[in-house]
């Protein structure tokens, strides 16, 4: 996986812009929130805000599940294309990754290092050359699901099971997540346990309640109809 | 209340209370004290006894006998999404 | 009655409230008033457009000029800081309230009141005692106030005096940190034999209004109903987790 790419757009962003329409608000004075300043503009989206913290966010309570009962699958309808347990998993081929994150909530956080097993390995792995679908759903413990194009997983993403030289944590998607980080980053669903290849696309969790069903962070494409 | 960051609120959750302000810009009738059915598993409880997740994207409430999402809503630049599949029935009194 | 909506408020004073919070008043001029226990929700802009936004409790009565929010400075947070050391008087910010109608209290049915609260829970109860002074002086009330130490219990001085004015209002203090001097009271997390010692017993007309951290609320909650308390007469406010 290639470090995030540059932005695409040459103009030189002196403030973050945003699409979204700004009505007057009342700025309160002094206030400034948590956020750092970048060294490197460019590599902030649209209306995002560096932080050096890693916030938390969950649609559901943390599940936890032991690494002896682990597994990750990859499925297009019924037909199973592979599935791994735990030892398997570690047994893939390993990646390491640093990339930008960008939340749809606005931080990003800058060079975050990752290690896991890239969606091509596990393709690979299963005797595939390519994804069989256009598009694929990701499935996680406790019913979360993201949906993704598998053009943006080739290449472009991995299940990672460390984050920062350390084992995930539980809190931040432990034991494995998915890793998509040129969407926006609910698109890396925490506590992946399988991928379903679908024909059609589909939407998933927050993309069928108003969140844009792409997720490109350097188009602001936080909610549909952006 | 502010909740630190730095990942330690792993199984904190706040209550339906918090996601009252949201629900009282779609709802007329006060919302936290509405009565959520579990289309799950049928508990009965007030939104403000429901589970609160994620409300930096919106709000999604849980049921708190099953953990079940009983609602759920977004605030997005398009308009306000709300989805009650996960509610058998809600009762303002 | 309307969808809720944002307004924008003005801060009029800012005082001290024990070793780490502050009491802030704010002019809201169109604040249709609230009932006791009822919270809001405060948004803060920056001129960059950065936007953050937290839920305070109403620590104020209906009958006040002034709305005040009693607020706790959370280390790493991004709202509580702002309002607790950056604010001055005049300085605006947006403010969408009264919300709630579960975790209110109103006088009117009567009954007895047992409020429990864990360190920045304390705020709604502000609200419930100074209403209870206006309209319900006499009415059976126990407040069993949770607080790190003496310097981080908010209210202390409005609380023991509002005590010491009625005989029928209770205040039970317990220190998880550090107890004052000679302190022959509780000294230790709220647990069943506190309760059990200072809760009025169960009881049709009791009304009971647990509000603090989740963890804290959770267990007093279940506690409660194991002492034979009945779930419904317990109303619960979950502040989200904080340092003990």
């Amino acid at each position: 996986m290639r470090r995030t790419e540059r932005a695409r757009t040459a103009v030189r962003l002196t403030a973050p812009r945003s699409t979204v329409s700004n009505h007057s608000r009342p700025i309160s004075r002094g206030f400034q929130g948590r956020r750092t300043d970048p060294e490197d503009r460019h590599r902030v989206p649209p209306g995002q805000y560096v932080t050096r913290d890693f916030p938390v966010l969950s649609a559901g309570p943390t599940p936890h599940v032991s690494l002896v009962e682990w597994t990750f699958s990859m499925r297009v309808g019924d037909r199973p294309l592979g599935k791994w347990n735990w030892a398997e998993f570690q047994d893939l081929t390993q990646t390491r990754a640093a990339v930008d994150i960008h939340c749809v909530t606005k931080w990003s956080k800058l060079d975050t290092v990752w290690e896991g097993v890239t969606i091509d390995a596990l393709l690979k792995a299963a005797g595939l050359d390519a994804a069989p679908t256009p598009y694929a759903l990701a499935h996680s413990d406790g019913g979360y699901s993201t949906n993704v194009p598998t053009k943006d997983l080739a290449g472009k993403a991995m299940i990672a099971t460390r984050f920062a030289d350390a084992p995930l944590s539980a809190a931040h998607g432990g034991p494995a997540r998915l890793l998509v980080p040129h969407l926006y980053f609910w698109k890396s669903a925490k506590w992946v346990r399988s991928i379903e290849f679908i024909t059609a696309d589909r939407p998933g969790f927050w993309e069928s309640l108003g969140y844009h069903i792409y997720g490109d962070p350097w188009h602001e494409q936080r909610y549909s109809g952006d | 209340m502010d909740i630190p960051d730095d990942g330690s609120c792993m199984q904190a959750w706040l209550d339906g209370n918090a996601a009252g302000g949201i629900l009282a810009s779609i709802f007329l009738l006060e919302p936290t004290r509405a009565r959520i059915v579990c289309a799950h598993c049928r508990h009965a409880a007030a939104v403000a006894e429901q589970r609160l997740f994620a409300l930096e994207m919106g709000a999604v409430l849980r049921c708190p006998a099953c953990a079940g999402v009983t609602l759920r809503v977004a605030v997005t630049s398009h308009g306000r999404f709300l989805d009650l599949r996960g509610a058998e029935v809600m009762h303002f009194a | 009655m309307g969808r809720l909506r944002w307004q924008t408020v003005s801060v009029e004073s800012i005082e001290p409230l024990g070793r780490r919070a502050k009491v802030v008043h704010l002019r809201a001029p169109d604040w249709p008033g609230h009932l006791p226990g009822q919270h809001v929700d405060v948004r803060l802009t920056a001129s960059d457009g950065y936007q953050a936004q937290r839920s305070y409790s109403v620590a104020s009565a209906p009958h006040e000029l002034r709305l005040s929010l009693a607020v706790e400075c959370v280390a790493g947070g991004e709202v509580s800081p702002y309002l607790t050391t950056e604010v001055r008087p005049g300085d605006v910010f947006e403010l969408r309230g009264p919300i709630g109608g579960y975790f209110v209290w109103d006088a009117a049915p009567g009954g007895l009141l047992f409020m429990c609260a864990g360190g920045s829970g304390v705020a709604p109860f502000m609200a419930v005692l100074e209403h209870r002074e206006r309209v319900a002086r006499g009415l059976p009330t126990t407040l069993l106030y949770s607080a790190r130490s003496p310097e981080d219990a908010m209210f202390a001085a409005r609380v023991d005096a509002l005590a010491r004015d009625d005989p029928a209002l209770d205040v039970v203090w317990t220190y998880t940190r550090e107890a004052p001097q000679a302190w022959k009271g509780y000294a230790r997390r709220i647990d069943a034999a506190i309760l059990r010692e200072t809760a009025p017993p169960p009881d049709d007309r009791l009304l009971i209004y647990v509000c603090g951290p989740t963890s804290f609320v959770e267990g007093i909650a279940t506690t409660l109903v194991e002492l034979g308390y009945g779930p419904s007469s317990i109303r619960t406010e979950r502040f989200g987790p904080s340092a003990e």
